[in-house]
């Protein structure tokens, strides 16, 4: 995978991870309402650097979906906070491969590196205490 | 790569290079030692029987590290908090270095086991 294939990667994954936490988010409240809010947040404005970096790197931005399929139904909070772990799960994959496939120093292998620990952190927190942690995340 | 064509790299270097071994140099080798060292002083950490244990030795292995590099009777003697300082400090030198590899694979790996570490202190 090129530099330029695994940053349009990263910002599909982003696109998609937006509309995860949009969804999940209606069905939480309080202290983890505010915690979703804050990673849809982040994630906009990684996705958004991570546009910009695709640009600069002579590539086209992916077409957003309105829409995008869920991986199971969400209607409670409990399936909300699973599918916010899911999705961070699938950034650690694009996170990867945009750390592999950038050169040393550049700015977007910076970026990949710190957002596959922020995306491992943010599964685990969402996962709860006491849950099993992958080894390596992101590894394919 | 497939088994194959491993097979048939093999026998062109051995018909290449008859008179003298060849050494190929990991260009991050040096960033991938302090990682392992890393591990292994972690490792120190944690009981065997610990599941931790099993997390940072996969680590080991990830980073190319021996199997049988881990000292066999860690007993875990430091305190949580002090496994948990260790294991957050290990994180700023490892995401420096997965920045810096030249090679893609090790800077993943790098960036991987850094991740793995985030993400233990929060779980």
């Amino acid at each position: 995978m090129t530099g330029v294939e695994a940053l349009a990667r990263a910002v599909a994954a982003e696109q998609q991870v937006i509309y995860g936490y949009g969804v999940a988010g209606a069905h939480l409240t309080g202290p983890l309402e505010r915690v979703a809010l804050a990673a849809l947040d982040v994630h906009r404005t990684r996705r958004d650097r991570l546009m910009q970096l695709l640009s600069a790197a002579g590539g086209h931005t992916p077409v957003e979906a309105p829409a995008y399929a869920l991986p199971f139904a969400v209607t409670t909070p409990s399936n909300a906070r699973a599918l916010c772990a899911l999705l961070e799960d699938g950034c650690t994959g694009a996170a990867w491969d945009l750390t592999a496939g950038t050169a040393p120093h550049s700015p977007a292998r910076s970026l990949a590196v710190t957002w596959l620990g922020d995306a491992a952190a943010r599964a685990a927190q969402w996962r709860g205490r006491g849950a099993a942690v992958p080894a390596l995340p992101g590894r394919p | 790569m497939g088994a194959g064509a491993g097979v048939l790299g093999s026998v062109g270097l051995v018909g290449c290079t008859p008179a003298r071994t060849r050494t190929v140099t990991d260009p991050d080798e040096a960033a991938l030692t302090a990682a392992r060292q890393t591990e292994l002083t972690l490792l120190a950490n944690y009981a065997v029987a610990d599941p931790a244990y099993q997390v940072h030795l996969s680590h080991l292995r990830a980073l190319g590290g021996n199997a049988s590099s881990p000292a066999p009777t860690s007993t875990g003697a430091t305190s949580p908090r002090e496994a948990a300082a260790a294991l957050a400090a290990s994180i700023p030198s490892l995401q420096a270095a997965a920045i810096s590899a030249v090679r893609g694979r090790n800077a993943a790996v790098l960036a991987s086991v850094a991740a793995a570490h985030a993400a233990a202190g929060r779980a």
